[in-house]
């Protein structure tokens, strides 16, 4: 087995509430994996974790066999962990272009021109569709052209994996599918995804795999087509609701019950 | 035009009128009101190259600009040099003794954001203050110390001073402007905008912060030796002044924070006001009223600044003019 990102019996605990309780999975170089789950159910804990914005309290992250558990942010981004946020975070007073090269430590001077080169970003500008609007200020950007921004930046550190927290959240449809479709033509370049999102379509859409969390733990796993016929996943989205209704899609009963 | 022939053009022409000045204007209560002007411009792009840079409001400059005085004066005595321009090759040394300085203040300050940065510099401040006037063996305590007086003829005596400054001037612009450019100075803007998703992105922001703030306390010391030589002489309170703090701030604040020509521009206007005031209006510290409330109509009306204002206003224009 080939796991690029193997997270082992991941616990954390912020104060009485565990978030994440004795969580286990791992990501497969080369694929799209998908993380759902409910609100709460410590999706987002696990992101922060896994990049080192949050400690765990027992367990153990290891990306392509090193052990990275508890490694800070700007180390576990280094090492090759890219990650955007649920709140898209870019630089607001930068430009495009600057945000993208801000870059990290540690990297060899001539790399680093390399790595940040105008010409080089420019291009991961134009992946994204934003490349004339490379010396606009980030701020000045819709709310789903930041999210692009993000992910561009992410991009522009060579990330082996990239989790993506909601990439398709807030956003309007047709830039939904930009977004999966850039996420497809990364991985066909070799880069690895884990994406956390609530939007059902778009996960079964895009994923290899799917991994279902509540309750801070993994309660199960599989291709797309499986997981949503999953009893016990269902039962976690959706309650008690189950019974009334055994055909309708988990998707499109999340999308009516918004 | 070519847009940058013009900024080049502007530069230059600026810096022949600095290096000018004093010939033309001979009269020697004009070329002290041009010497702090221009001390100014340093300290406030010193201020400007940490705090404009990273957005982190330093209260506490003065402790590097009393440092550097106490340097200086320490120097002088100990070594019993006698007055003349051999004195400001002193002045570089001073600026490195600040930036010593500066290393654990900053170490300390820094572990801190935003407000309680704020107050910890003031807090760092007054402690610095407290030390000149108790430190006897190195301050001399509240009696001062005297520099060596220089042997210049009374008509030509401010030009002396009035280019040391200008040299440290444009060394504070230079250096600002290379850190603006360079991957660094990137790296500090990315700070003042998000810090954790700097450091999440591998930006060393616990380094990076403390080198801009030495980088700062270098500058700053080096104003501060040629203005206790200037002087002629150190106190605790015209050393360590909490008006400094307040000054050099105010002006970046007036010129454009993050800028570089903001601090430049902002010196320019508010030194010579500042200076007219203070002999206009001496009693009762009624210039330091009026300048309090010209700070209230500079974050009233203009809190971005001057140049980022004229910068919009410019690409208002150019906007419109395309349509």
């Amino acid at each position: 087995m080939t796991a690029l990102l193997d997270v082992r019996g991941v616990t954390k605990s912020f104060g009485g509430l565990r978030a994440l309780d004795d969580c286990s999975f791992a990501v497969e170089e080369g694929s799209i994996a998908g993380l759902i789950g409910p609100n709460g159910s410590g999706k987002t804990t696990m992101f922060n974790v896994v990049t080192g914005y949050e400690r765990a309290d027992a367990g153990s992250v290891v990306l392509a066999g090193n052990e990275i558990t508890n490694a800070p942010p700007g180390r576990t981004c280094g090492l090759g962990v890219g990650r955007t946020f649920q709140l898209t975070r870019v630089f607001p007073r930068l430009t495009l272009l600057e945000n993208l090269q801000v870059g990290r430590a540690g990297v060899p001077k001539a790399k680093r021109r390399e790595l940040y080169s105008d010409a080089r970003c420019t291009e991961l500008l134009g992946f994204v569709g934003l490349a004339d609007m490379a010396r606009v200020q980030a701020g000045t950007l819709s709310y789903g052209q930041r999210k692009l921004v993000e992910l561009a930046t992410v991009l522009a550190q060579e990330p082996r994996v990239v989790l993506l927290d909601e990439p398709a959240g807030g956003i309007n449809p047709l830039l939904i599918t930009q977004i999966g479709e850039r996420i497809r033509e990364l991985n066909r370049r070799g880069v690895t995804f884990l994406v956390v999102e609530h939007n059902m379509e778009f996960v079964m859409g895009l994923c290899d795999v799917v991994w279902v969390m509540e309750h801070g733990t993994v309660i199960a796993h599989g291709e797309p087509g499986q997981v949503r016929r999953d009893p016990r996943v269902l039962d976690a989205y959706l309650g008690g609701a189950l019974d009334e209704d055994d055909q309708e899609e988990p998707g499109e009963r999340k999308e009516a019950t918004r | 035009m070519n847009p940058a022939l013009v900024r080049r053009s502007v530069i230059v022409l600026a810096l022949l009128c600095a290096i000018g000045f004093p010939f033309v204007f001979r009269n020697p209560a004009t070329t002290s009101i041009a010497f702090f002007t221009v001390l100014y411009m340093g300290a406030a792009s010193a201020w400007n190259l940490f705090s404009g840079y990273t957005g982190y409001m330093a209260l506490g400059n003065a402790v590097f600009y009393g440092s550097g005085a106490y340097f200086i004066a320490n120097v002088t005595n100990h070594l019993d040099l006698s007055g003349g321009i051999g004195i400001f090759l002193w002045v570089p040394v001073a600026g490195l003794f600040s930036g010593i300085v500066a290393i654990p203040v900053g170490w300390l300050a820094l572990r801190t954001r935003r407000h309680t940065f704020v107050v910890i510099t003031i807090a760092i401040f007054f402690i610095f203050q407290l030390l000149a006037y108790n430190l006897q063996s190195v301050t001399n305590g509240s009696a001062g110390m005297q520099l060596p007086l220089p042997p210049w003829i009374a008509a030509t005596y401010n030009d002396y001073f009035y280019f040391a400054a200008l040299i440290a001037a444009v060394l504070a612009v230079v250096v600002s402007w290379t850190v603006r450019r360079s991957h660094f100075g990137l790296q500090l803007l990315a700070i003042r905008d998000d810090e954790d998703r700097a450091r999440g992105l591998g930006v060393r922001t616990g380094r990076v912060k403390l080198a801009a703030f030495v980088l700062s306390g270098v500058l700053t010391g080096m104003c501060g030796a040629i203005y206790a030589y200037y002087l002629g002489s150190v106190y605790p309170p015209f050393a360590f002044e909490a008006i400094f703090d307040l000054t050099v701030a105010l002006m970046a604040f007036l010129g454009g924070l993050g800028t570089v020509s903001g601090p430049v521009i902002g010196a320019l206007l508010l030194e010579p006001l500042q200076q007219y005031l203070t002999q206009q209006f001496t009693a009762a510290g009624l210039s330091l009223i009026l300048f309090g409330a010209l700070f209230l109509v500079v974050i009233g009306f203009l809190p971005q600044g001057i140049v980022p204002s004229a910068e919009a206003l410019s690409r208002r224009v150019k906007a419109a003019r395309s349509r």
